[in-house]
């Protein structure tokens, strides 16, 4: 052993643009790792589980954090995030609060006060964690990521859904030579209300045991259900979504409804055993949840 | 609500600022990190990781040849005794031969910087033969469980009997038995362990630490480097906090930086990472507790029986003292006429266990509180009713048959907890069955020997050096730590008023071995009032020799001389505390003084019978939670913390114990759980391993009871643990009031509420 690893620091990079940081990635050729809050990152280089030789900070990368409503053709309007949005900034910014506000509260229940100014959405998709509030928030708003290369750019039009990016527990279809540009989703009804309820082992600070992000269109009468920390990604509750959509508009009586869309919702579920919790009581939970989100977009009940 | 006109009543009592805020939250104060020497080197330390194993040999070859490296220190290099053991010498500083636990260190490298050091030591190579281990206290006392050590696995027995335990339970109506189990608590601390040792150019060495117990450190140091205690100097640095975690554990971190620093002859120093502090230092220990208790109809106690078995981990540590105190108080505060205590510590191949805050008896409390309140209940009465019946008070007799004669004030805090918390009101409440929130009030009393009690005479005294100036002003050393407890502030005051000099003309010192004798630990709620004791010892000598000056030039006799506000006189006729010290110079009058307290003798026979402790702390505290029935969560309402603490000293640290001691409470009621996997930590940090946050804070009522105890300073007694003790309980019988679950494990997460409502157990 000639060099002791760990002691020699990371070298550093500051690249001014999203294209430039993906080159250096490129050149590094799988020994660079791109830093923007570090919150995952630096633990896991703290535990020696990651030994970069090269850290892209993507802090100096400018107009990379901004949230945009845009108008499109025939559209209701198209919601662009930048990579670099903290967890703080979209869980207190108007335009999310106002037609994403799952997003916004599941951001607001990330970490705590000093992980929500460092972490970024950006980060909390890369480090593709089946427990990642922001994600679980995500897919439930159908949103899709573009990816930057040192070649190309996707931009919107090639952005890959988020089921389709995420592939496992820490697992992404993103290269080593990649990096998330944005995220975008088609902003949902006027009516829409949306909720992310989660349930921790403390009120901070807390990795989620179980959480569902639900949104409910009432124009439409449908919902779309998210869950995290039951299966090896955040998944959408296919069954419990089509389960409400056909019995809804029929006027159901919302108690049975809504029991037998919880209980859908946990048999989407396929989770594990570990150190926050068993299999069985995230299942528990995952209708329990389900069940108080529904109460709280439906019919307005706390 | 304890404010009062500071400059009538002197300095005790008031609400003084902590002397050491200022230089705490601008960041001035120097922790033992912050600190460096000349050619100081950093070290860390291997450890296998094994639970059990032969160690057939340790392989530095890779971590010597990398650049930086400065020695791989083994056992080989130990100069003096390879041990490091508190009470029993069974705990080699860095094994040779054997590992018995993951924690156990067997080398430790030094290097030019700590990431060179952590490099090295992951590149050490121990080859090891594992062998058969035991993770369970109850499973290593059977025959044919793996030893731990040669002569078996019960280091430890205890036993308390008073009357007759068989006409005990024939005379009860109602008889209630039930087993318990507590685990692991993690002291967590802020500051992680951490020490420096600075060999001397006289020969000897000079530590600088984070610690409670720095006369432990000295003799731990003295032994593993065959030194003199007078060549070994201790020298304690701020401390972030202890909770009795940097009672034993301290010794080995600084033995080992002294071993390293005596080898190369240059500074070493070694932090722990909070993962080395979650496999080395000593836990709370895991106890498993069953309790019989018989009462008649009207809910007189006539007998309990109680057998408590102690993981003590892989070595003995504190053990023999906690399983004392456990086995001297597991009948909870009242007067019991008929009482058979056996207690065990059993060795396992687990983390060690040692000094917790409440030092092994808020594991015994989790099960006797818990049987009070069934008892209560099986006969229809309010538990506090059943409490305030058998309830320890002036007259009575204790489990060792000790006969309690004043300062009892268990029978206020329950009154005052009752009133304060609306007890009555809240207790009668039911709420709908439809509300899926479900409220419940419960209630947990204790009572707390305060300083070490009959098994630790032999350390029972405190020194203090008291020095006053030509001017006036005074500095004082002493032999307890501040450990963030606020010692410091209330031993100002305690000087203040002794000395009749301002708060703000005294400094005192952190501990320096070298200037005040061996002091005994800081540990046992006993700093305050031993430390206390002997800086108005240290007064009462001044005032005698300054007195006599004083009356000199006064014209007045000694005997009317008082010392008060900075003034000393009588009547009319006085001079200035400065003026009086610069007189005394002018005449050569010696004004430094040594004080010294010795706690008064305390007995506990074969049959665990005698006056255990010089003196009880009382406490009760009163929870209130809310039940969500659909996922388990317990939300800690409100605690009502009612605490007979002698005297106040001061209400803001006062309040701050209390408070901080509620928190460790709903801790071990609700959330810590060390997770282990053989030998393995599955929560070494604060991410995993479930701590309260400030979002989980109660509402929180402190009310505090002043029943004076005579030889107490201003006849205050000691309040470092008895915050912590008990709430844990006083949750678990608030879930039950909530829920109808009775619990007989800690921690009660939201997982087991919410389980134990889905196999149809509750209400």
């Amino acid at each position: 052993m000639d060099r002791p690893a760990s002691a020699c620091a990371p070298r550093w990079e500051s690249p001014a643009t999203l294209a430039e940081a993906a080159e250096i990635l490129r050149d590094a050729a799988g020994s660079a790792r791109a830093i923007a809050g570090g919150t995952d990152l630096a633990v896991r280089i703290r535990r020696a589980e990651e030994r970069p030789d090269v850290l892209v900070d993507l802090g100096r990368i400018e107009n990379s954090d901004g949230v945009e409503l845009r108008p499109e053709a025939g559209a209701i309007g198209r919601m662009e995030i930048g990579a670099l949005a903290t967890h703080a900034t979209l869980a207190e910014h108007p335009l999310v609060r106002e037609h994403a506000n799952v997003l916004a509260e599941a951001c607001r229940t990330v970490g705590a006060p000093q992980v929500r100014s460092r972490g970024t959405i950006g980060g909390n998709l890369a480090n593709a964690s089946p427990a990642a509030d922001g994600v679980v928030a995500l897919l439930a708003l159908d949103a899709a990521v573009w990816v930057q290369s040192a070649s190309s750019c996707a931009g919107d039009a090639g952005a890959v859904p988020i089921v389709d990016f995420l592939t496992g527990p820490g697992e992404s279809v993103l290269r080593d030579d990649e990096l998330i540009g944005g995220i975008v989703f088609d902003r949902p009804s006027p009516a829409a209300r949306s909720v992310y309820v989660k349930a921790g082992q403390r009120n901070a600070l807390a990795i989620a045991i179980a959480s569902v992000a639900a949104i409910f269109e009432p124009d439409a009468g449908i919902v779309r259900i998210a869950l995290g920390s039951v299966a090896p990604t955040p998944v959408r509750a296919g069954d419990a979504e089509a389960l409400f959509e056909s019995d809804w508009r029929g006027g159901a009586d919302p108690e049975t409804l809504f029991d037998a869309v919880a209980a859908a919702a946990a048999a989407a579920s396929s989770p594990i055993d570990d150190v926050r919790a068993t299999a069985r009581y995230r299942r528990i939970l995952t209708e329990a949840l389900t069940r108080s989100a529904l109460d709280r977009i439906c019919l307005r009940k706390a | 609500m304890h404010d009062r006109d500071d400059r009538e009543m002197g300095a005790v009592g008031s609400r003084l600022v902590r002397v050491d805020a200022d230089a705490k939250v601008t960041g001035r104060a120097l922790y033992v990190d912050d600190l460096t020497f000349p050619g100081m080197l950093e070290a860390a330390l291997v450890l296998p990781g094994c639970a059990h194993a032969r160690l057939l040999k340790v392989d530095a070859s890779d971590a010597l040849a990398m650049a930086g490296v400065h020695a791989v220190v083994t056992a080989d290099d130990v100069p003096g005794e390879n041990q490091v053991g508190v009470v029993d010498r069974d705990q080699p500083l860095l094994p040779s031969e054997r590992i018995r636990y993951s924690g156990d260190a067997v080398a430790v490298v030094v290097a030019e910087t700590r990431a060179i050091a952590r490099e090295a030591a992951a590149a050490v190579r121990a080859e090891t033969e594992e062998i058969p281990a035991v993770f369970d206290a109850v499973r290593a006392m059977e025959p044919g469980a793996p030893k731990v050590h040669d002569d078996g696995n019960v280091f430890l027995e205890y036993r308390v009997r008073k009357g007759n335990i068989d006409e005990g339970f024939e005379a009860a109506d109602i008889i209630v038995e039930r087993t318990f189990r507590t685990h692991h608590q993690e002291h967590s601390y802020l500051e992680p362990l951490g020490a420096i040792a600075v060999p001397e150019e006289h020969g000897g060495v000079t530590i600088y630490g984070t610690m409670q117990c720095p006369y432990y450190v000295q003799k731990a140091v003295a032994t593993v480097l065959g030194l003199p205690l007078a060549h070994v100097r201790v020298i304690q640095t701020v401390t972030g906090g202890g909770f009795g975690g940097k009672e034993d554990s301290p010794s080995e971190i600084c033995a080992c930086a002294a071993v390293a620093a005596w080898k190369l002859r240059r500074p070493v120093k070694l932090i722990y990472t909070r993962e080395d502090d979650f496999y080395r230092s000593s836990k709370r220990h895991p106890m498993t507790v069953t309790y019989k208790l018989g009462a008649t109809r009207d809910g007189t106690f006539t007998a309990a029986q109680i057998r408590v078995v102690a993981d003590a981990g892989a070595y003995s540590t504190l053990t023999p003292v906690v399983v004392f105190r456990a086995a001297a108080h597991a009948t909870g505060p009242y007067e019991i006429p008929n009482v058979h205590t056996d207690a065990y510590g059993v060795y396992t191949n687990r983390q060690t266990t040692g000094a917790f805050r409440g030092f092994g008896q808020p594991q015994t409390i989790f099960a006797n509180e818990s049987i009070v309140d069934e008892v209560a209940e099986a006969l229809g009465l309010d538990p506090i009713d059943v409490r305030l019946k058998n309830g320890l008070a002036v007259g009575k007799r204790t489990a060792t048959n000790q006969l309690l004669t004043e300062s009892v004030g268990l029978p206020e805090t329950l009154r005052q907890a009752r009133e304060a918390s609306g007890w009555d009101a809240k207790r009668a409440e039911r709420g709908a069955d439809s509300d899926p929130i479900k409220r419940g009030i419960g209630v947990g009393s204790i009572y707390y020997g305060v300083s070490l009690g009959a098994k630790g005479l032999a350390l029972d005294g405190s020194g203090a050096h008291m020095n006053v100036y030509r001017d006036g002003s005074v500095r004082i050393a002493i032999g307890g730590t501040e450990m963030g407890q606020g010692l410091l502030t209330v031993l100002t005051q305690i000087a203040s008023d002794a000395l009749g000099a301002p708060t703000e003309s005294i400094h005192v010192d952190h501990v320096d071995t070298s200037v005040v004798p061996d002091s005994g630990p800081s540990v046992a709620s006993r700093t305050t009032l031993m430390t206390g004791n002997a800086i108005i010892d240290a007064a009462e000598k001044l005032r005698a020799t300054m007195g006599e000056v004083a009356s000199e030039l006064l014209g007045v006799p000694t005997g009317e001389i008082t010392f008060r506000d900075g003034r000393v006189g009588a009547g009319d006729r006085s001079i200035a505390f400065a003026e009086l010290a610069a007189e005394c110079w002018a005449r050569n009058v010696n004004t430094a003084a040594d004080g010294w307290y010795a706690a008064p003798l305390s007995t506990f026979d074969e049959d665990g019978q005698g006056d255990a402790y010089a003196i009880y702390s009382y406490a009760t505290h009163v929870a209130e939670v809310e039940v969500d029935t659909r996922t388990g969560h317990v939300r800690l309402v409100r605690v009502t913390a009612a605490h007979d603490v002698g005297k106040i000293l001061n209400p803001t640290t006062l309040e701050g114990q209390v408070e901080g001691g509620v928190l460790q409470c709903a801790g071990m009621a609700l959330y810590e759980r060390m997770i282990t996997d053989g030998g393995d930590i599955l929560t070494p940090d604060f991410s995993t391993y479930i701590l309260p946050t400030a979002m989980d804070v109660p509402e929180i009522e402190t009310l505090f009871i002043e029943e004076p105890y005579s030889r107490g300073p201003f006849g205050a007694k000691g309040i470092g643990e008895t915050p912590a003790m008990p709430g844990a309980v006083a949750i678990a019988n608030a879930i039950y009031h909530a829920t109808g679950l009775r619990f007989l494990e800690l921690p009660i997460t939201a997982e087991a509420v919410r389980l134990a409502l889905a196999d149809g157990r509750g209400r």
